[in-house]
């Protein structure tokens, strides 16, 4: 059952700028999908649209199956909303903030003090929960619109960049709870952060230049690359190093690799299961005594996906105008354009 | 609840606005100066409650209006990022934000206007004379508070219109500013702010004060005629009669005498100089219901002719149906503003200057229009329509120190008609020369209309040539409908004809309902316009 449905959403900011482009979009219940792309593409537009705080040029959004605008404070009732670097009432402290959140959302005394403590207390902000929001910092912020958009308890939560702005402790603990709350929430969460959104969705949409080029799983996204590679940081003298990269071209499964220093990206030509030529491929590094320091599987996959989305989509020129996509580099699939993120 | 909780957020949050504060200080001292200096100015020279608040009145229309306007204007476009992410992407309709910001200035200005006015009220009641009651302070009240809430729905819905906070309030300031022109050219003076500033001295007028009408004086008694029926024992106590000739010597009466029928006051046993001018002053006298009479008609000055009689004749003053001004021959009258009293004898008013009388109450008193008391400066006092045109001799001896001076040749100033001013029944005009009074009393010379085109005959015209003024009797006109009359083939004294570009006036009686509806539509329709601005508006 999909909780959000867009149908040719369009928005054009007067007749200066065009922010999306007969944009279509499913987002089922239980799912955590990741709104993808670059500054400017219209993640923060689209979800502006979501919730009924711009209406689309064109086209229209349901969410639970009824039409969002402006009013429909009802449907906005079960959704918890993240702004990008949010802005709050400045003169209000994150404790009258809360309560006048819980009142709109038309809960009793009773339900929303101790919420609205509790939340304070899992975002960190205790000890400035009397001071005024004009004094805080972005990441705290930031910290108080996580609380704000819990406050209700909502079913289906909307984050727009989340991490934006958060110190190292700050993005994990706000990826660890999008993953917690993954479990029981329908979530959608934009980010150009690539890897936070290969953490914790299930599904993906890419947006460029207001138009949705990809929208699918993310293992569907990776699938459009085409290959499975891993890259290996390495220890030794350079000459080692060099011996070593000549012995792999011997190995068959193995169709490029390209060195940079100390680190070894490595394509596998099998696109299922590469635990055995990776095995080979460490036992030869073990007989020649190279020293493997890390080995990472996935970096890099989703960001390459991504890229050859954008630069695929850019090359496809005037033909775009159809909705086609050019094939991928590798002559796999193309992308689900519009679909469900569970294909 | 979710409005209920905007409505409180938005108290919170202008309770801690620094322009609310800084208002209320500044407001609380203005406030304290301009009533102590108000109070003892009146001490000196008298000022009747009436124009003691509408002084304030007027004051905190015109000089807070600004803070107002600010607090509309940086309502929405101040806070636009905040309403988005932090008010809006929750449970609550645009309708009921935009709804809680209107109420909530509408209540905290409002509140401060209300104590404030009635600080004023009390003030004005308690130490002026008091020539208003609670229905007409209710009403003064009510019409100001409706401008000022006005001023704040425009402001807000300009605040929807504009991100930019310095727009809304630089477009704000241009619109109330602006509109007072815009309204009179288009024949809705009652819904600007300057003709609401005018007219509030009638508004808050009681229409039953009693005014001091006319004097006329023999060398052993003195008439004085007034506007209504008066209270007998204070109309009949000689102590509240101040009689002062020149270089300071009182004259004091021995009796009083109340006619009713009349409306006048007799006061005998005086021994008046013959050829001196004497000025009357009335204090202490009230109506049946205890309303005082006026300060801004409560002397005036008399001559002494050298003929006498046993008692000086004096018009009646029949009350409602007077027009107004009529009988205030030199008495003191309400100015241009319409509530300080006047010097005795002031210049007339210019004639060139606009006299609007749109807000006369159409009765006598509180109607009186301003420039047809200060202009009214003639021997000669009003005269039934009925009555034959009385001879000098028969005529009140009510002399003005600024009577107007002899004709010469040198004025050839094309006339033309200045104003008039309608009951149900009567109808003055008033020119701008003297004319010639042969033309001016013939009936035939007015054509007198209301906006559907019918057409009303007078009966008689008498021409008061000190005053400049014709007046027309024996009409049954409608106020609810402007009325206009238009003058022709009238000539002044030395053969100018009327200028055929100003040979007709309006006479546009505007009442209370008028300013409210004139208020309070507009108020409710911007409204709405900013709500339904606001539900279309990207955040």
């Amino acid at each position: 059952m999909s909780i959000l449905q867009t149908s040719n959403l369009t928005k054009l900011f007067g007749n200066r700028l065009i922010a999306l482009n007969g944009v279509n979009l499913t987002v089922e219940e239980g799912s955590v999908f990741g709104l993808l792309g670059p500054n400017g593409a219209g993640k923060t537009t689209l979800m502006k649209l979501l919730l009924g705080l711009q209406t689309p040029t064109a086209g229209h959004v349901e969410m639970f199956g009824q039409r969002m605008s402006p009013n429909a404070a009802h449907l906005r009732q079960r959704i918890g909303y993240l702004p990008t670097n949010p802005k709050f009432p400045p003169t209000m402290t994150p404790i009258t903030y809360l309560d006048l959140v819980g009142q709109l959302f038309g809960m009793s005394s009773e339900e929303r003090k101790p919420r609205l403590a509790s939340l304070i207390r899992a975002v960190d902000l205790l000890p400035a929960a009397s001071r005024p929001i004009k004094s805080f910092s972005t990441g705290m912020t930031t910290r108080l619109g996580i609380a704000a958009s819990l406050m209700n308890d909502p079913s289906f939560l909307i984050w727009d960049e989340p991490t934006a702005g958060l110190d190292p402790a700050g993005r994990k603990y706000t990826l660890d709870l999008l993953s917690e709350l993954g479990k029981t929430k329908t979530i959608m969460v934009s980010s150009h952060i690539l890897s936070d959104i290969d953490r914790v969705c299930d599904s993906v949409g890419i947006l460029h230049d207001g138009k949705l080029i990809f929208c699918g799983s993310v293992r569907t996204l990776k699938e459009t690359i085409g290959r499975n590679s891993v890259e290996i940081e390495m220890d030794g003298s350079e000459s080692l190093l060099d011996a070593f990269c000549l012995r792999l071209e011997s190995l068959p499964e193995i169709v490029v690799f390209e060195r940079k220093g100390a680190y070894l990206e490595v394509n596998f030509a099998v696109s299922e299961r590469i635990a055995a030529p990776l095995g080979r491929l460490l036992l030869l590094a073990a007989e020649m005594e190279v020293e493997i320091l890390s080995i990472s599987s996935t970096r890099g996959q989703t960001e390459d996906a991504f890229i050859h989305l954008l630069e695929a989509d850019q090359a496809h020129g005037f033909s775009r105008a159809y909705g086609a996509l050019p094939p991928t580099a590798h002559g796999l699939e193309r992308p689900v354009q519009g679909g469900t993120p569970h294909s | 609840m979710a409005s209920s909780a905007l409505f409180k957020a938005e108290l919170l949050t202008l309770s801690r606005s620094w322009v609310l504060r800084g208002w209320l200080i500044a407001l609380a001292l203005t406030e304290f100066f301009v009533l102590s200096i108000t109070l003892l100015q009146n001490r000196v020279r008298p000022t009747p409650a009436s124009g003691i608040l509408a002084t304030h009145l007027n004051g905190f229309l015109l000089i807070w209006s600004l803070v107002i306007i600010v607090l509309g204007a940086s309502s929405i476009s101040m806070e636009s990022d905040v309403i988005s992410d932090g008010i809006l992407s929750r449970a609550c309709t645009r309708t009921q934000y935009i709804a809680a910001k209107l109420l909530s200035r509408a209540f905290v200005v409002l509140g401060i206007y209300l104590l404030s006015s009635a600080i004023a009220s009390y003030c004005a009641w308690r130490f002026a004379a008091n020539d208003m009651t609670l229905a007409t302070v209710s009403a003064g009240v009510l019409v100001v508070g409706l401008a000022v809430l006005l001023m704040l729905a425009l402001g807000i819905a300009l605040s929807v219109l504009f991100n930019n906070t310095i727009f809304a309030v630089v477009g704000m300031l241009l619109l109330w500013y602006v509109a007072s022109p815009i309204f009179s050219f288009l024949g809705v003076d009652y819904l600007s702010p300057a003709s609401l500033t005018r007219n509030l001295p009638r508004i808050l007028k009681d229409p039953d004060a009693p005014l001091f009408l006319q004097g006329a004086a023999t060398t052993t008694s003195l008439t004085l005629a007034f506007s209504k029926n008066l209270d007998p024992p204070t109309a009949e106590d000689p102590a509240n009669f101040l009689l002062e000739g020149e270089a300071g010597v009182t004259y004091t009466a021995r009796t009083a005498v109340y006619d009713k029928a009349r409306t006048s006051v007799i006061l005998g046993g005086l021994e008046l100089p013959p050829g001196k001018t004497i000025k009357v002053t009335v204090r202490n006298v009230t109506n049946a219901g205890g309303v005082a009479i006026s300060p801004a008609a409560d002397s005036m000055t008399v001559t002494v002719p050298h003929a006498t009689s046993d008692v000086a004749p004096v018009a009646p003053s029949t009350g409602a149906d007077l027009p107004s001004g009529e009988s205030l021959t030199s008495a003191t009258a309400p100015t241009s503003s319409g509530y300080s009293a006047a010097p005795t004898g002031a210049t007339p008013r210019s004639v060139g200057s606009p006299a609007p009388v749109s807000g006369s109450r159409g009765t006598v008193g509180a109607a009186v229009p301003a420039a047809g008391l200060a202009g009214s400066q003639g021997s000669s006092g009003y005269r039934p329509p009925s009555d034959t045109p009385p001879s000098s001799a028969a005529a009140p001896r009510t002399v003005s120190p600024a009577q107007p001076a002899p004709d010469t040749p040198a004025i050839r100033a094309v006339p033309r008609v200045v104003l008039c001013i309608a009951t149900v029944s009567s109808l003055r005009v008033d020119f701008s020369e003297d004319m010639d009074p042969k033309d001016a009393e013939t009936v035939e010379n007015y054509i007198i209309e209301n906006p559907a085109g019918q057409t009303h005959p007078a009966i008689a015209a008498v021409y008061n040539a000190a005053a400049r003024t014709v007046l027309l009797s024996g009409l049954h006109l409608s106020l609810d409908d402007p009325t206009k009359v238009t003058v022709r083939n009238v000539k002044d004294r030395h053969g100018n004809p009327i200028s055929s570009r100003a040979n007709s006036a309006v006479y546009s009686e505007v009442t209370v309902w008028k300013y409210v509806l004139g208020f309070g539509i507009p108020t409710l329709l911007v409204s709405a316009l900013a709500m339904v601005w606001f539900s279309r508006r990207d955040l």
